[in-house]
């Protein structure tokens, strides 16, 4: 998600770490332009294409979280207009904000329905003086690269096309209604603006909503592409990594994140602020492969084989403490599900089926705890499953 | 200030304010103090572990850690909140110069709003205390011992740095998930201005998106030794000699749970306080609360007899219970746990699947009584069952042929 070709990136850092420290990392690596980000070449091309040509159909992305949907959304808005204008023309929504009906009916409509002004015909022409004072400001935190081209040339280089735009991120958290609501608004205003929904589950937006936008589909990012961001981030922000480690803690950080890159960048920044390092050129210890996993709230491994040898041992009573002790050492059923789950399946002389049987289990118990259950008792229920169809073995 | 501290609870009296003074998990503690140590890039943070760990002290040391004393004044605020219904929600908030700590949860379905509104708000406007002490008011405060001296320098270099404000929610695992999605964007949106930290304590119940946009960590319960070692400092403080077989009960009973452990050794001590003020013996009892001996006997109640009379018993029980404000997922685990010692263990898998299934509905459903109920008469069924054909004699039956088998059942 978060590319920075690597002259913007040192320019970018060192404006930026002198300045405010206090941005994350994940906020500081955004890509600014479409060509920053990462991976996503197909729907990066159509939609360069789209600015070039002016013509930008309304946009719906989706996909799993942290694969750059917000910030492909951000860097196209950026792109289109001069950062004079990038408030008055870009409407950011998000579920933070209130989106029921009324927001819909009032809130989007009024912004939806206001034509751009007639001093900001698209391309350039009249007013193009004051845009060119702001602008002239402005580009230069925007993309510090391109310090040398800041001329006149700015002006070609925002289309400003005549249309506003609507960010609506989070959109599959809309209310059915509201989205209703939605619908004709989309098409009756379509000559002043445009919408981009962002979405993690496409099928949460309602059918005729979703058809008349076109649909991007975000996938994961290959592991590839995500370590040489990584790597980058790592080296720009001085992490410290022990003698031919960098490579073995850099793939754990990538196997835990599975393709979210922003979950990438959170694990490698906490790693780096808690071995001690931090900005002001402080350096800290050198970053360890197992505290990562630690840190990303994963239960160690022997936790997992203790389990299963404790339910090997076909002990009721013992199976309960051994459970009763990972709740209270405060490790994520979920996690431990996962876990537990993957190791069964690689064991031998468990029947096939008993495996199928306890998988269905563990499915179900995970629905039962993000619907809210108990852990203790979810946990429990999957492990005495688990002791039936190991005893059934025997 | 003395009569007042003689007053409190010694959970709170004897609770540490400071990162160095945590007693257990010293490598969290140097964790922490790494974070704290660096303000400007503490990240959003997470904390889960179950009840009793140690969550909030934790919390409350490293901001303490990161903004100096000004986070131990505290004030106690009453915001109400406006839906777009037009619905007023009140929520109480626990405020200082540097943090706002509030259990959005209390507000039920409306959190959201409560949400929206509150990191808004924090999140507009800079911290200001952070920036005045650039002035200097604190540096210019005699520092007396070399402790607070340790701190004045850490505060002094990191002033300027923390220009944010801390927003600590307790009990997110609480939140709807509409509040949860709130969080999202938000978080990072304002995060130069404003960080979150969340305490929650079933880290299942926080969705993906916020627990990927922060840093979890993780705290367990102390372990029994750990505990011990915190009774015993306790009551040195307290001048009063407690006795080592007792304080490892005391670690028992208390299920790993500090909170537990510290007040079940203030009411030991309340009840010895007139035969022997200074001293706890190792004979003591420990005494347990009444809900839970309540529990108890209705388990032995429903093991002794499982009919429909001893289940409009259980009922008088579970409603006595349930008015007592315990949570129904709370006695059905109780429960659970003391019937299991109880039973063979060819039921006991049943008895633990059957009562997962139960706590689901609770969590599912809306009145608790039910599943409640149905969960004993579960239990009485698989129970009876077991008690008219134990294993030994199903074995023997599954000898026989089927048809006398039949004839049998």
């Amino acid at each position: 998600m978060t590319t920075l070709t690597s002259t913007t990136m040192a320019t970018a850092t060192s404006t930026t770490t002198t300045t405010t420290t206090a941005t994350p990392w994940v906020e500081k690596y955004r890509p600014k332009s479409l060509n920053d980000v990462s991976h996503q070449t197909e729907i990066i091309s159509t939609l360069t294409n789209a600015v070039e040509t002016n013509r930008l159909p309304h946009l719906l992305f989706y996909g799993p979280p942290g694969t750059g949907k917000t910030s492909v959304a951000l860097a196209l808005c950026r792109q289109l207009y001069d950062p004079s204008q990038l408030n008055r023309r870009v409407l950011e929504l998000n579920a933070s904000d209130e989106r029921g009906i009324s927001v819909v009916r009032d809130k989007i409509k009024h912004f939806a329905s206001l034509a751009v002004g007639s001093n900001n015909p698209g391309g350039g022409g009249g007013g193009g003086v004051r845009r060119n004072f702001f602008g002239k400001r402005a580009a230069g935190d925007v993309d510090g690269d391109n310090a040398t081209d800041r001329g006149n040339d700015h002006v070609g280089r925002y289309p400003n096309p005549p249309f506003k735009i609507i960010i609506l991120d989070e959109a599959d958290t809309v209310t059915r209604d509201a989205q209703a609501a939605l619908r004709r608004v989309i098409e009756a205003y379509s000559k002043v603006t445009r919408f981009i929904l962002i979405c993690n589950y496409v099928t949460r937006i309602i059918e005729p909503l979703a058809s008349r936008c076109a649909k991007f589909r975000f996938s994961p990012l290959p592991v590839s592409s995500m370590r040489e961001r990584i790597m980058h981030i790592a080296t720009v922000e001085g992490c410290r990594f022990d003698d031919g480690e960098a490579d073995d803690v850099v793939d754990e950080i990538l196997s835990l994140s599975q393709g979210d890159m922003r979950r990438a960048v959170t694990t490698l920044q906490s790693a780096h602020s808690l071995s001690g390092g931090g900005g002001g050129g402080r350096e800290g210890n050198a970053i360890k492969k197992d505290s990562i996993a630690e840190m990303a709230g994963l239960p160690p491994p022997a936790l997992i084989d203790g389990l299963i040898d404790v339910l090997r041992s076909s002990k009721f009573d013992s199976v309960r403490e051994y459970v009763q002790n990972i709740v209270l050492e405060g490790y994520s059923a979920e996690y431990v599900l996962s876990a537990l789950m993957a190791k069964i399946i690689a064991l031998d002389g468990v029947s096939d089926q008993a495996k199928a049987i306890i998988a269905v289990k563990v499915a179900e118990s995970d629905k039962n705890l993000i619907d809210g259950s108990d852990e203790t008792l979810q946990l429990l229920a999957v492990c005495s499953i688990a002791l039936e169809q190991f005893k059934r073995r025997d | 200030m003395l009569p007042i501290i003689k007053k409190m609870l010694w959970v709170d009296k004897h609770r540490p304010t400071r990162l160095q003074q945590l007693s257990y998990h010293g490598k969290l503690t140097q964790c922490l103090s790494s974070l704290a140590s660096e303000p400007g890039g503490l990240p959003h943070l997470l904390f889960y572990g179950p009840p009793g760990s140690g969550k909030k002290t934790r919390i409350m040391s490293l901001l303490r850690q990161v903004f100096g004393p000004g986070t131990e004044r505290l004030r106690l605020d009453k915001r109400t909140f406006t839906t777009p219904t037009k619905r007023t929600v009140e929520i109480n908030m626990i405020s200082s110069n540097y943090h706002i700590e509030m259990a959005p949860g209390d507000a039920g379905l409306n959190d959201r709003y409560v949400i929206q509104d509150v990191i808004k708000e924090m999140a507009q406007s800079k911290n200001i205390a952070t920036l005045r002490r650039r002035g200097g008011i604190f540096a210019s405060a005699a520092a007396s011992s070399s402790n607070e001296k340790n701190e004045e320098e850490n505060i002094a270099k990191n002033k300027g740095k923390a220009c944010y404000k801390v927003v600590v929610l307790v009990e997110v695992d609480k939140l709807t998930r509409q509040a949860q999605a709130a969080l999202r964007r938000t978080m990072e949106k304002y995060s130069s201005s404003c960080r979150l930290i969340l305490c929650c304590s079933n880290p299942s119940k926080v969705i993906d998106p916020v627990r990927s946009r922060c840093l979890g960590i993780r705290i367990a319960a102390p372990s029994h030794d750990e505990i011990c070692a915190v009774l015993k400092t306790v009551s040195r403080k307290e001048n009063i000699t407690l006795a080592d077989e007792l304080a490892i009960n005391i670690a028992r009973a208390s299920n790993r749970n500090l909170r537990r452990a510290l007040l079940m050794l203030e009411s030991c001590h309340v009840t010895s306080r007139d035969d022997s003020p200074r001293e706890l013996k190792a004979s003591m009892s420990i005494p347990h609360t009444d809900w839970e001996r309540y529990i108890a006997q209705l388990a032995a109640g429903i093991v002794n007899e499982q009919s429909p009379n001893s289940l409009i018993a259980a009922r008088e029980k579970l409603y006595e219970l349930l008015i007592n404000c315990i949570p129904a997922q709370v006695i059905l685990k109780t429960l659970v746990m003391d019937l299991l010692p109880t039973l063979d263990d060819s039921i006991k898998g049943q008895v633990v699947q059957w009562a997962a299934f139960y706590e689901h509905r609770i969590a599912l459903g809306s009145k608790e009584i039910f599943h409640l109920e149905a969960f004993i008469a579960k239990f009485m069924a698989i129970y009876k069952k077991y008690l008219n054909f134990p294993p030994p004699l199903l074995a023997f039956l599954s000898f026989m042929s089927q048809s006398s088998l039949h004839r049998l059942r």
